[in-house]
């Protein structure tokens, strides 16, 4: 899938515009913003369920805005919160409707339609679930069930939104890995939105940040290989990061917004530095404690510090807080 | 198990109906006795020539009727519960029996002085033919107002306040009617307002039936649409359903139905609201290729029933139908509502 130009709104009100996204056959895409900065409105509108104000979104070449919703629901599926409140369905049954851009008007399942439900269903591990009744269940077995439907319309690419909400601990791991392996196992691309994006950067390949910007104008993509680049641009568009360091303690102080903070922390693991510790201090600070002696690849980072845009770059941690400590004498 | 309960559920319904079918001819102000009715069943022949017309031209158009609007009826709102996703919607929420109401109050209460009623008195309809035409005058304005709305308005929230808004200015207008009637013509407005299963006749199911038959196979081949949208529009889109032809379709189809059964029967209310919820609790799902037959069986027993107490067996006197759908209906939903509650939160 990709887009052109693609401005997405309400009514007259674009949200944001000029977007340019791809998304590559099995690769895991998270998407973050505050709220109200239009991720479920992104979401909604790349799944083909919202019209968009503007530009263009393609799949495999074809116009997505052309398409029939038939044929739209066999090659994307989503997954959002579903109200099961008073309603009387078994998991199976829920699950087949999955099967509905398939199917005739009489809902009469085939073979095949019975398979791939039941393999849907044991793929996120919810066989269990098939014969209980789903307004009991709970968020978590229900998350299961409502991505078990999206996969048995057999689509290739899956949007999220905000698909760990209400889920505790460890179940939002379990969902994780699921993701991961049908990432893997199935080249389902994934996009999800999230606020969780401490539990999504262990499995997510690419972060789009909707910019928490008064005005939002753009969406910015993240690939593993240019990942100092996006922190480059984040700041560009005025976030401001104090540092500070400690040298006997082996810390670096960050003073960050919450999504430079999860992207810093990405960055040293994509590079293979042992961190030792990564805590979060208080809503704007974070503390992260490297083995001084811990060798990884080349980080490459840029940094604003009252205001002076400069880039370090180091091969292990003694050398990047000597880069740090050469660009905050330099502000001061 | 749900899957468990649904054939015996269904099956007692199609035997109580069957049963209940039988009663409606059987019973009567007029004691017939029952090996006569056989007689006239079976061969149209009957030592009495009285009864014979009795049972042709009075009971059996009658106890058809009632199944069939009853069946439709509790269909549409089934559609409409499911639609406005609101438990006690019926098809009368769109505002279509106000129009085919306000359609009679200006035949009735004005008289001979609508374009409807010179054009139905010029071809030389008689005057329940012409109060009829006006109520199918009046659904069909109403009708084409929610399908225009329907084409612009996305959310169906707002569609369902401006069926509530057409409703109440329609009422308005017909109480404004009703201040400067005359007295007769609203006793007879009054009257109409009863609801009545008798009125059709041979005549009226020539109409009626196909017109509900045409309502309810639109309804019954929206199943699998009816079943997505119980999870909202959105859900619906993203297992693949044209929603806007869904509502489309369902509108029309909800409003042929009450626009039709309005405009032969009178405002028939109650049967949309119960049908369904009592089909729920009987089959434990809310899956509608199951509530769908269930619902039009539901609808149909509880229609014939009302018909055969409001008949008084046994007496001249007939009661108003409406009350009794009413009187005996509440006291069923409120009893199969708890009833059903424990087992439908443990399965």
């Amino acid at each position: 899938m990709a887009t052109e130009q693609l401005e997405i709104g309400y009514g007259t009100e674009v949200l944001i515009g000029e977007l340019n996204l791809s998304i590559r056959s099995g690769e895991i895409i998270a998407l973050v913003g505050e709220n109200g900065s239009g991720k479920s409105t992104l979401i909604r509108t790349l799944a083909g369920l919202q019209t968009s104000l503007g530009g263009r979104i393609t799949l495999n070449g074809d116009s997505l805005q052309k398409m029939s919703m038939n044929k739209k629901a066999k090659i994307i599926g989503t997954v959002s919160k579903v109200t099961t409140e008073n309603i009387m369905l078994t998991g199976y049954k829920f699950v087949s409707h999955g099967r509905y851009p398939y199917i005739g008007w009489n809902g009469r399942l085939r073979p095949i339609d019975d398979r791939v439900i039941n393999e849907s269903l044991d793929l996120v591990k919810a066989s269990h679930l098939a014969d209980r009744t789903i307004n009991n269940l709970s968020d978590g077995e229900m998350q299961r069930l409502v991505i078990a439907r999206a996969l048995a319309q057999e689509s290739s690419l899956l949007f999220l939104d905000e698909p760990t909400v209400f889920l505790d601990q460890s179940t939002k791991l379990i969902l994780l890995n699921l993701l991961r392996d049908l990432s893997i196992k199935r080249g389902l691309a994934i996009v999800s939105a999230t606020h969780d994006i401490e539990y999504f950067q262990q499995i997510t390949d690419t972060v789009w940040n909707i910019n928490s910007d008064q005005k939002p104008s753009k969406v910015w993509s993240s690939n593993t290989e240019d990942f100092a680049l996006d922190i480059h641009q984040n700041f560009s568009q005025g976030m401001e990061l104090a540092l500070a360091r400690d040298l006997h303690h082996n810390k670096i102080f960050i003073d960050a917004p919450d999504e430079l903070k999860t992207l810093t922390q990405q960055l040293f693991r994509r590079h293979a530095w042992d961190i030792t510790k990564f805590k979060t201090e208080s809503d704007y600070c974070i503390t992260l404690c490297m083995n001084q002696d811990s060798h990884g690849g080349q980080i490459r980072w840029s940094l604003i510090n009252r205001k002076t845009l400069s880039e370090i770059s180091g091969n292990s941690f003694r050398e990047l807080v000597t880069g740090i400590s050469n660009v905050t004498s330099t502000a001061d | 198990m749900p899957s468990k309960d649904i054939p015996i559920a269904v099956v007692v319904c199609v035997v109580v109906l069957l049963i209940l079918i039988f009663c409606g001819i059987a019973l009567g102000s007029i004691k017939i006795p029952i090996d006569q009715i056989d007689n006239i069943l079976l061969s149209q022949e009957s030592t009495n020539h009285a009864w014979n017309t009795i049972v042709w031209q009075i009971r059996i158009p009658r106890t058809i009727t009632a199944v069939l609007v009853g069946g439709a009826l509790g269909l549409a709102g089934l559609q409409m519960q499911t639609l406005f996703r609101n438990p006690v919607a019926d098809s009368s929420i769109l505002g279509v029996t106000a129009g085919a109401t306000w359609g009679v109050a200006l035949s009735v209460l004005i008289g001979a002085t609508t374009p409807a009623t010179d054009f139905a008195s010029a071809i030389g309809w008689e005057l329940t033919s012409v109060t009829t035409f006006s109520a199918i005058l009046g659904a069909g304005l109403v009708l084409f107002i929610i399908l225009l709305a329907a084409q612009k308005v996305r959310s169906v929230g707002t569609l369902l306040i401006i069926g509530l808004m057409m409703s109440y200015v329609l009422g308005s207008s017909i109480t404004l009617l009703l201040a400067w009637a005359d007295p007769e013509n609203i006793q007879r407005y009054i009257s109409w307002g009863f609801g009545s299963f008798r009125s059709p006749g041979w005549g009226g199911l020539f109409w009626l039936a196909p017109l509900l038959i045409l309502s309810s196979i639109m309804a019954i081949t929206s199943a699998k649409q009816l079943n997505a949208v119980i999870f909202g529009e959105a859900y619906a889109k993203s297992i693949g359903i044209n929603t806007r032809l869904f509502k489309t379709i369902t509108l029309a189809s909800a409003a042929i139905c009450a626009g039709t059964v309005t405009a032969f029967c009178g405002p028939i209310t109650f049967i949309g609201i119960a049908a369904p919820h009592i089909a729920r609790r009987l089959t434990k799902t809310s899956d509608h290729f199951v509530l769908i037959p269930t619902t039009i069986l539901v609808g149909a027993i509880v229609a014939t029933l009302a018909e055969i107490v409001a008949q008084l067996p046994g007496h001249d006197s007939v009661l108003p139908l409406n009350a009794i759908t009413a009187l005996i209906g509440a006291p069923i939903v409120i009893w199969v509502l708890i009833k059903y509650q424990a087992s439908t939160e443990n399965i």
